[in-house]
């Protein structure tokens, strides 16, 4: 379908067009019929419960934008979520001030799994799905063959804080999304390295011969992804107390979600980080209202495929008439 | 033309000599599934005797068919270029559709088997229909109905349960003609494959895979074709999951999301390229029997069952690097800049 420039102008004077703005508005509506069915949703009380829920998503989803963004996909989120979970509680153990080397060391762990998937992808060559894949399996065999699959307990008051600490009625893992949101934005939005992301995403010959060096930038956002979906499992560990093997692999699902119904093109090249925060607040809010409305996890499920299928839809039509 | 004269024998042979050698390579690449298979039951057999008898050979078929089957559907998709995740679900709804509503009866139970395979054959062409219509990507459509497929399959069977009739169950541990249903199955299956892989539908799939904008200019049906491909892998998943929930004897809401990266994985190391465009279901079914064996393996050599995962990760990268390198070698070749 081509259209004409002046209609093209008209398509982007819509801000209501904007997907990114369309998923807030989405996720506006559905908070809304959830704190009217439920009108303690909405509580002071359980605000912050909700919050803390949605930012595992939505870190993760963060590191998984990146890479999609750039025209890729990152199917280690899970392993790697639960790895820098488990791997945590062991260095720590109960001993408060090991965190201090600990996380930072789980970090780099992390950013050596985004590294080796960001040499996959360009060095080998291979497809995104298969590398990240075989790394998934890899991480979480590479744990169970250290580890001997042990569940770790992890109850150090640091970590703990980390997660659910209130600072002014803030939980802890809010303000660390809110936080890596805020460098993630300034990153896409404002250096020349979001620029280049962009432009690899979108088209790829095109970028590498207008300058931008693939390997690198794509080898980053693997790195980024996988350290954000170590701070994820870091969270979470504070948050359970005691990570378990299959702790990440919901986050498998619900990053790529978020991504997509933040509106961002699976493909590659557009979309926009406060996307990502859009996504992790309806996923969370869906999750939160099937049980209050009484519905099973059948119609949360069916609910899900609905979601990310018509903000898709809408992100792709618009990328027609683009 | 002419017979080649005798000065210029040597060069004729020499010529087909590199010819031969050349194709070494590309060869290998495509026999290292089977060869992978070979070894692991090898050792397998090494280290358990009886592990090659009709018997055990009939229990590893019936391990590793669900896998197989949904590997089956998988290539045929990859090699649009396109991927099909949605098979987790569509094995979890035939598994839960068995346990719910098969009868003791032959009648009710070849009944509901055709349906069940239609139903996945339908699943699968939705998502077709929806990533043609809607222009979508394969990754996300199949990201969606997965979920789908999975809340119906939980609104049909919340918890895992059902009933599988007995005479069913009965049937798939017969021996006909002395060997086990499963290697029947599986004997007809690839047979199915022998006949169809070089028909025109499986050229118009390849030539979507390679190039969409020249098949379509070549006159292909690229939206039926692309439908089609999607409707054999919902298909094949659908017929995975009732010839699971027989070994399960009952049905489970989420036993398929198991199965959906294995079924990757298993076409990586059947030699597909996830770019599309090339895939044999043949060796995907051998990659499937490979990571089948590999947990089996790894059981008999004393190891701990927690290596599995890595020795299945370790089969995986293998294969992806031997691919890599036979792309590279290819492109070489082939003069391209890789």
């Amino acid at each position: 379908m081509r259209t004409t420039a002046l209609n093209n102008a008209w398509v982007k004077t819509r801000p209501y067009a904007n997907p990114t703005v369309l998923s807030f508005v989405a996720a506006a509506i559905l908070f809304a019929i959830t704190t009217i069915a439920a009108p303690g949703f909405a509580s002071q009380q359980h605000l912050p419960i909700f919050l803390t829920e949605a930012s595992f998503i939505g870190i993760v989803a963060i590191g998984q934008f990146f890479v999609i963004v750039a025209g890729g996909i990152d199917l280690s989120v899970p392993s790697t979520i639960t790895a820098s979970a488990i791997v945590l509680s062991l260095l720590v153990g109960s001993n408060d001030s090991a965190v201090w080397w600990a996380v930072p060391a789980v970090l780099a762990m992390a950013a050596g799994v985004g590294v080796a998937n960001g040499v996959g992808v360009t060095i080998l060559g291979g497809s995104p799905i298969v590398i990240t894949l075989a790394m998934n399996v890899l991480v979480v065999g590479a744990l169970i063959a250290v580890t001997g699959g042990a569940k770790a307990n992890s109850s150090t008051h640091t970590i703990e804080q980390l997660a659910d600490g209130r600072i002014a009625g803030i939980p802890g893992s809010v303000i660390v999304w809110a936080f890596l949101y805020a460098i993630a934005a300034v990153v896409m939005g404002l250096t020349t390295f979001g620029r280049r992301l962009y432009a690899l995403g979108s088209r790829r010959t095109v970028a590498i011969f207008s300058g931008v060096n693939p390997t690198p930038n794509t080898i980053a956002t693997y790195m980024i992804s996988a350290m954000l979906a170590a701070m994820g499992g870091i969270i979470l560990a504070g948050h359970t107390g005691q990570p378990y093997l299959g702790l990440g692999d919901p986050y498998l699902f619900s990053s790529v979600a978020a991504v997509a119904i933040g509106g961002a093109s699976i493909l590659g090249g557009s979309g926009n980080v406060a996307g990502t925060v859009a996504g992790a607040l309806t996923l969370t809010i869906l999750q939160a209202l099937f049980p209050i409305l009484n519905l099973s996890p059948a119609a949360l499920n069916i609910a899900y495929a609905v979601a990310i299928l018509a903000t898709v839809a809408f992100a792709a039509n618009r990328a027609v008439t683009r | 033309m002419s017979e080649p004269s005798s000065a210029t024998a040597p060069i004729v042979l020499g010529v087909r000599l590199r010819s031969v050698l050349g194709r070494i390579p590309s060869l290998g690449l495509k026999l290292t599934p089977y060869l992978l298979l070979v070894l692991l039951e090898l050792v397998y057999v090494s280290k358990q005797p009886d592990a090659f008898t009709r018997l055990a050979i009939g229990f590893t078929v019936a391990g590793g068919l669900c896998l197989a089957f949904a590997a089956a559907g998988q290539t045929i998709v990859i090699m649009t270029g396109g991927i099909d995740l949605s098979v987790g679900g569509v094995i979890s709804l035939a598994t839960v559709l068995a346990a719910t509503r098969y009868h003791n009866s032959s009648a009710s139970i070849l009944a509901w088997t055709v349906l069940i395979v239609l139903i996945g054959a339908g699943a699968g062409a939705l998502n077709g229909i929806l990533l043609v219509w809607l222009n979508l990507q394969p990754f996300i459509v199949t990201l969606a109905t997965w979920s789908f497929w999975s809340g119906v399959a939980f609104w049909i069977l919340p918890v895992e349960g059902g009933l599988i009739p007995q005479r069913l169950l009965d049937w798939v541990n017969t021996n006909p003609a002395g060997f086990a249903v499963p290697i029947w199955i599986l004997v007809v299956g690839l047979l199915l494959w022998m006949l169809v892989r070089r028909s025109a539908l499986m050229f118009r799939i390849r030539a979507i895979g390679s190039n969409r904008d020249s098949a379509y200019l070549s006159g292909v049906n690229v939206p039926l074709t692309l439908i089609t491909a999607y409707a054999i892998s919902g298909a094949c998943a659908a017929a995975g999951g009732v010839f699971l929930a027989t070994q399960i004897s009952s049905g489970s809401p989420n036993i398929g999301d198991d199965f959906i990266l294995q079924a990757v994985a298993a076409v990586v190391i059947g030699g597909a390229s996830l770019f599309g465009g090339n895939g044999s279901v043949a060796a995907s079914v051998a990659g499937a029997f490979v990571l089948t064996l590999a947990g089996s393996v790894v059981f008999a050599l004393g190891f701990s069952s927690q290596l599995e995962g890595v020795i299945r990760a370790l089969i995986l990268a293998a294969a992806i690097i031997a691919v890599s390198a036979g792309t590279l070698i290819k492109r070489r070749r082939q003069g391209r800049i890789a």
